[in-house]
């Protein structure tokens, strides 16, 4: 039986039938190397326990727990839908087209970010090979280092009006942060619309920043961001 | 949703916090998490399986709602981070000034890792899920929970100076 860190990180774990945790055993006891191995994994564990143990900082939820028990009190119907939470009562310009947690973030977005938006459409010949394979293979909420060492996350995928898959992610170093939107074109990626998100020191941003996505987006059709099953058959279907 | 499923929901809601400010890292938008995740668990509440732990079903739909608020988030920049703030930690306790050190330089070499290592260490480590669970919670196959998860653990030992 191979011993790889995976099997012996499970048997520290207890994640082994006992079957395997048998042969497991007989395994490390014949090798001082896997029991160098074992501890490290046995120890880590420990230590992530001790960090579980660690005191938290006390919150008052009390409000939440009013909220829960007068819910379980009440059932409300299947087809209700749920309240807004006070908190995301941020004034936002309406965009009905939006999910409502947009609210929160454009709010945040307005209060500290200085954004200026300076590429609307048009063909983009910048983007990096490790960018298009990320756009070829990377689920939404995923990142991915790239090789000039900025950091990739996947954004969200839609598909616009005219059927084209386009999707959205950030770049990010520690200089810089860019918002773009890249869609399937003749059967490779167009940028679309790229916005740089670079924090300006003492700038204040205009109201009018995160809506310049919102708006490409609804100029382009774009709907609801696709579910991940939908996505995935999209990533799929590419060649 | 019955009176043992919002006193479940009530019994985890540090638990919620907690993870929440591990994804979020500042604890306002940590609160914000757990309320929409109180709201959704509230409204999908007959959608869990009560044959099946309430925390996977619980963290997934946290993680669903921090990624849904990253979408839109423009501000990563310019987060205050709640680890640099001294008062939003809580207080030593008798637990001692040595163990102290000894569990912030462990939240410290976590906050270095990957994201996807720092996910599967917080969901198995610090919440106790079990790989299947984590797999659940994260939407990935139990397989490469397990091969980040060792990633992670290895990366971790080297940061302690654990042989």
């Amino acid at each position: 039986m191979q011993i790889t860190d995976e099997i012996l990180m499970a048997f520290a774990d207890g994640e082994l039938d006992a079957h395997d945790s048998r042969d497991v055993a007989a395994a490390i006891e014949a090798d001082p190397q896997l029991q160098a191995r074992l501890r490290m994994f046995s120890e880590t564990r420990r230590l992530l326990g001790e960090e579980a143990a660690a005191p938290q900082p006390a919150h008052d939820d009390a409000a939440l727990i009013a909220r829960i028990r007068s819910a379980a009190r009440a059932p409300a119907t299947a087809s209700e839908p749920a309240p807004a939470p006070p908190r995301m009562s941020a004034p936002v310009a309406a965009n009905l087209n939006r999910r409502p947690l947009a609210m929160i973030a454009a709010a945040l977005a307005a209060a500290v970010v200085g954004l200026s938006w300076w590429q609307f459409g048009g063909p983009a010949g910048d983007m990096a090979g490790a960018e298009l394979a990320a756009l070829d293979g990377l689920a939404s909420g995923e990142s991915r280092e790239l090789p000039n060492g900025q950091s990739l996350v996947m954004i969200a995928s839609y598909v616009t009006g005219g059927d084209e898959f386009c999707r959205e992610y950030e770049t990010r170093s520690a200089a810089a942060a860019t918002l773009v939107v890249a869609c399937r074109e003749d059967g490779g990626w167009t940028q679309r619309f790229a916005m740089d998100m670079t924090e300006a020191e003492g700038y204040a941003p205009t109201s009018g920043g995160i809506e310049a996505l919102d708006a490409f987006l609804v100029t382009s059709g774009a709907g609801e961001p696709l579910t991940p099953e939908e996505e995935a058959a999209l990533l799929a279907a590419l060649p | 949703m019955d009176a043992e499923f919002g006193e479940a929901l009530i019994r985890l809601l540090p638990n919620l916090r907690r993870y929440a400010l591990s994804l979020a890292r500042r604890s306002d938008v940590a609160d914000d998490l757990v309320q929409i995740t109180v709201e959704r668990a509230i409204t999908a509440a007959g959608s869990h399986d009560p044959a099946t732990r309430i925390e996977p079903w619980l963290f997934r739909i946290l993680r669903n709602a921090f990624i849904d608020m990253t979408r839109r988030q423009r501000t990563r920049g310019a987060e205050v981070d709640v680890f640099d703030i001294p008062e939003a930690l809580p207080v030593d306790t008798e637990r001692g000034i040595e163990a102290r050190l000894m569990l912030r330089s462990t939240q410290g070499a976590m906050r270095e890792l990957p994201v996807e290592q720092r996910e599967v260490l917080e969901l198995v480590g610090i919440h106790e899920l079990s790989y299947a669970e984590a797999a659940e919670v994260l939407e990935i196959p139990r397989g490469t929970v397990m091969s980040r998860l060792s990633r992670a653990r290895v990366a971790l030992a080297e940061k302690l100076g654990i042989k």
